[in-house]
């Protein structure tokens, strides 16, 4: 118990000065294991097991297909045509550019895994044009970098499947489970954004109105996304394939659209593959990381003590989600997403689970959780991006753009406890 | 120094390759296992097994890439608003530990690999050996820690002369 | 006073841990006065595939494993695996160890650990997941999910389409729909793994195709740090002792195979052409063994009749 909080303490003070999280992991659970095993053999053997076993695994191979898909969608340039086709839609309400920079954020997430991404390709399409019809800064860059974190809740998500694969949790019904959440998310998004016109009319005007001629003309690309869509999560949902089978297939058709598209040559096809690898071995050095590290944690008996204490405590279900809610914020705030997931996901779900709570909805409120911590500052990882995107903006000024859609989050993550069949009820059909 | 950034960047490309191919074979035996399945229904005998030396191969080629890149995540809140030669100083002890961390996993992949091939480990389906497959893992983690290597040597250079920071 | 770190690789609530290896445990502290204490890591902290390794390695003190993740190492304890010798858990756990005493224990297959028990678990039948399997002829054409080893072979042998995965990530496959039958493990643990549900038919083999087999070990250094008078103890309750706690899997597996036959989930047995096609292959599967026990300087043909014969006599 004592030795996991010196293990926390020396792994946050190692990876605040700048050590690669990893690899701070790595270091900290290795040396924190042979103490409490009386060995460092056994620490080093531990460590080789878990680095073959993460990496060769069939099953992970989930991970690196949804990548690939996602980058083979990004670099399609759907995303042009899904934004016009919600702007002829609803550009003419008040904010409607903003409006459509959710409708199209969501529509782009049933077929991409990543909030970066998301926010990256919607960044280059949906900021201009706002601009350009005088919508306030805050408004076009905070939309944009909150609607991205619908590429993480709507299904397919990379983070989902982080967490089904630390957990041993079924991504078939994670992603079906995540279907409602993110669309109430996308609905509570359109709210935020009639919050905002309406308080600072000046923000969001109006565009044009479009004829229904040209909004049917509109909805051409729809249909790839929706061809796409169809095929990786109603197949997954039918048993056609594996989430693993789905993701493989969903890479293909994804190349498939480059293809048709003219937009897939053999560079950017092994560019494709090549980022690919570099993300996977990113993210996989993490893994093993957390997984040496969790291995420390469970020797040293604090998941046994905490799950004990919150039986004690008579916290209940609701306490200890709210005190979870807190942890995410304050790390959320200080870190990079993925890597909070990943070094919370397997404590979290263990304590989780041990008093009653649904695995599935567990992953998805965690999810929920990890988003908000993509806008809020200082460590904002999809306001970064769209900073990135347009450098003249001040970051104080997407950050303070993001702050009602962060609000919208946390009603949703309300709801979602205060409802959890929000979360499980989809599961009973499959 | 320019012949040594020429090497590297061959080097890089060739890794870049290398790294790429796995991924590949996982796209098209997935599809063509689930092809297979329901249109011959016989699936690919032993798929899983070859998608797993796959997946160990496209992490460990891409690891030299990532962390010649400096592309492992790092939290670096107390890093971003400090001056270039303070990062620099702070940068030292980063990639040595980091170089110090890959270094155990290689060492330990290869004792791990030794082990392997002493114990006859092998998958149950194809009957692949473990052992190779472990060996090739530390060889490029060895490569990544020569890289790590290198990139501290940059870092601990730009302590000396502040106007040269490594990114 | 010695503690002893285990492992369990399938989930703490799994019925085999609760029914059969903590009691176990909990026997050993107290005829050793809590001398030799047992405890068990709240996650597993290996793969399957690792649990002897780490064992080795001391990354925990104890453990059990699977032997079709041990083919390379241990090759005479796969008899359990071969088809038509098995009756239930509680017979074939103690021929194997009986076995093991009388033909493998000079082999010394298990010389990296301590050996505590040999146990098997029941034979699994064939789960149709819409119709029956009967015959040859149902099994023509259809996919089928099976763990990997003799039921995978035995099953391509006949010409069905096989896909093989471990049998934690079955529940992945069998619950999409994917295939459209399973076989491979008993009820019992088609139950853990949440499939039991799918299956809407179960066909009986005779003999079983295959029992899905364990040991069950601890380190070396670790239990020479035990007095001998303790070593003994321990000893006296695991090995046969240990087979027979069995028993409780054999009890479960009956009273669930009675809850899905009350669901009116058909009960049948497999039909001459399934049964000849099996022999065929079984007999290979058997000549194979016997083979490789030849090599190891055992009596194969022995040991096999010793051991059908251990299975069915101690299988009340
Ligand atoms: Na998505
Ligand atoms: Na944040």
């Amino acid at each position: 118990m004592i030795a996991s909080l010196i293990g926390f303490g020396i792994l946050f003070l190692l990876a605040f000065a700048g050590v690669p999280l990893a690899f701070a992991m790595l270091i900290v659970g290795t040396i924190g294991f042979a103490l409490l095993r009386g060995s460092f053999e056994s620490a080093y053997s531990m460590l080789a097991q878990q680095v073959v076993d993460a990496s060769a695994n069939d099953g992970m191979a989930v991970l690196p297909m949804f990548i690939l898909m996602g980058l083979f969608v990004h670099k399609s340039d759907l995303s042009e045509d899904l934004y016009k086709a919600a702007n002829a839609w609803l550009g003419h309400l008040r904010g409607g550019l903003a409006h459509a920079t959710v409708a199209a954020c969501a529509i782009f997430a049933a077929i991409s895994g990543s909030s970066i991404a998301t926010a990256a390709t919607m960044s280059k399409v949906a900021i201009p044009p706002m601009r350009r019809l005088g919508y306030h800064d805050a408004l076009s860059c905070g939309s944009v970098a909150s609607a991205g974190v619908l590429g993480v809740l709507i299904p397919p998500s990379v983070p989902l499947v982080v967490y089904g694969l630390l957990t041993n949790t079924d991504i078939r019904q994670l992603f079906i489970a995540a279907i409602v959440p993110g669309l109430m998310l996308a609905l509570l998004f359109v709210i935020a954004v009639v919050g905002v016109v309406t308080l600072r009319p000046e923000w969001g005007p109006t565009g044009e109105r479009k004829s229904w001629q040209e909004r049917f003309a509109s909805l051409k690309s729809v249909w790839m996304v929706l061809v796409l869509f169809v095929a990786i999560i109603g197949g997954l949902y039918a048993g056609i394939f594996t989430a693993t089978e789905s993701a493989g297939i969903g890479a293909s058709g994804a190349l498939l659209i480059g293809v048709l598209r003219r937009k897939m040559t053999w560079p950017t096809l092994f560019e494709c593959l090549k980022d690919t690898a570099r993300t996977t071995a990113m993210i996989f050095t993490i893994v093993f990381g957390a997984f040496v590290f969790a291995n420390f944690i469970t020797l040293s008996g604090l998941t046994a003590a905490l799950i004990d204490m919150l039986q004690q405590q008579n916290m209940g279900t609701l306490g200890l989600l709210l005190m979870m809610m807190v942890i995410y914020l304050i790390l959320g705030a200080l870190m990079e997403s993925l890597s909070l997931l990943i070094l919370t996901a397997p404590i979290f779900h263990a304590i989780a689970t041990s008093v009653g709570i649904h695995p599935i909805w567990f992953g998805i409120f965690v999810v929920m959780m990890i988003e908000i911590g993509l806008l809020t500052p200082p460590v904002g990882m999809n306001v970064f991006t769209v900073k990135t995107m347009n450098p003249d903006v001040p970051i104080r000024t997407i950050f303070k753009g993001s702050m009602p859609f962060v609000a919208a989050n946390m009603v949703g993550v309300g709801v979602f406890i205060a409802f959890p069949i929000i979360g499980v009820f989809l599961l009973r059909w499959f | 120094m320019t012949t040594r950034a020429f090497g590297f960047s061959y080097f890089a490309r060739v890794l870049g390759y290398v790294s790429a191919l796995p991924l590949a074979l996982i796209v098209v035996l997935t599809f063509s296992d689930v092809f297979a399945r329901y249109v011959f229904a016989h699936p690919i005998p032993g798929a899983s097994e070859i998608i797993q030396f796959a997946m160990a191969m496209a992490i460990f080629t891409a690891l030299p890439l990532v962390t010649q890149a400096g592309g492992h995540i790092t939290v670096d809140l107390f890093t971003s608003g400090v001056s270039n030669r303070r990062k620099a100083c702070l940068q030292v002890p980063a990639e040595l530990l980091s170089g110090v961390a890959l270094a155990v996993i290689a060492w330990r992949l290869w004792v791990q690999a030794g082990e392997y091939a002493g114990n006859n480990t092998a998958t149950i389906v194809l009957d692949l050996n473990m052992a190779p497959l472990a060996y090739a893992m530390s060889i490029f983690s060895a490569v990544s820690v020569v890289v790590a290597g290198v990139r501290t040597i940059e870092a601990m250079r730009a302590v000396a002369t502040p106007t040269e920071v490594p990114q | 006073e010695t503690k002893l770190l285990f492992n369990m690789f399938m989930a703490p609530q799994d019925p085999f841990n609760t029914l059969v290896l903590k009691p176990w445990a909990e026997d050993v502290i107290k005829a050793t006065d809590g001398r030799v204490k047992i405890d068990f890591a709240p996650a597993s902290m290996a793969s399957p595939q690792a649990q002897m390794d780490a064992v080795e390695k001391g990354v925990f003190d104890g453990a059990y494993m699977y032997h079709g993740f041990l083919q390379g190492r241990v090759k005479l304890s796969q008899i359990a695996h071969l088809p038509f010798i098995n009756v239930n858990a509680k017979g074939s756990s103690i021929a194997l160890w009986r076995t093991y005493e009388k033909y493998f224990a000079d082999a010394n297959e298990y010389k990296d650990v301590q050996l505590l028990s040999l146990f098997t678990f029941p034979g699994g039948p064939i789960y149709g997941m819409s119709d029956p399997v009967k015959s040859t002829a149902d099994l023509d054409g259809i996919k089928i999910y099976s763990v990997a080893g003799n039921v995978a072979d035995m099953l391509t042998a006949t010409g069905a389409g096989v896909v093989v995965a471990p049998a934690a990530r079955s529940y992945e496959i069998i619950s999409g729909g994917t295939v459209d039958a399973f076989a491979g493990y008993p009820l019992y643990s088609a139950t853990a793994f949440h499939t039991a549900q799918y299956a809407k038919a179960v066909t009986d083999i005779p003999g079983q195709m295959s029992a899905p087999s364990f040991a069950l070990f601890v380190n070396k250094k670790r239990w020479q740090a035990i007095s001998e008078a303790d070593r003994k103890i321990v000893m006296d309750l695991s090995g046969e002792a240990f087979a027979a706690r069995l028993e409780a899997i054999d009890q479960l597996e009956a009273k669930l195979r009675k809850d899905v036959a009350d669901q009116g989930i058909p009960f049948i047995e497999a039909d001459e052409s399934l049964m000849t096609a099996f022999r065929t292959y079984g007999k290979k599967l058997r000549g194979d063994w016997i083979t490789t026990a030849a090599e190891l300087d055992v009596d194969g043909e022995a040991a096999l009749k010793f051991y059908e014969q251990e299975a069915k006599a101690n299988a009340q």
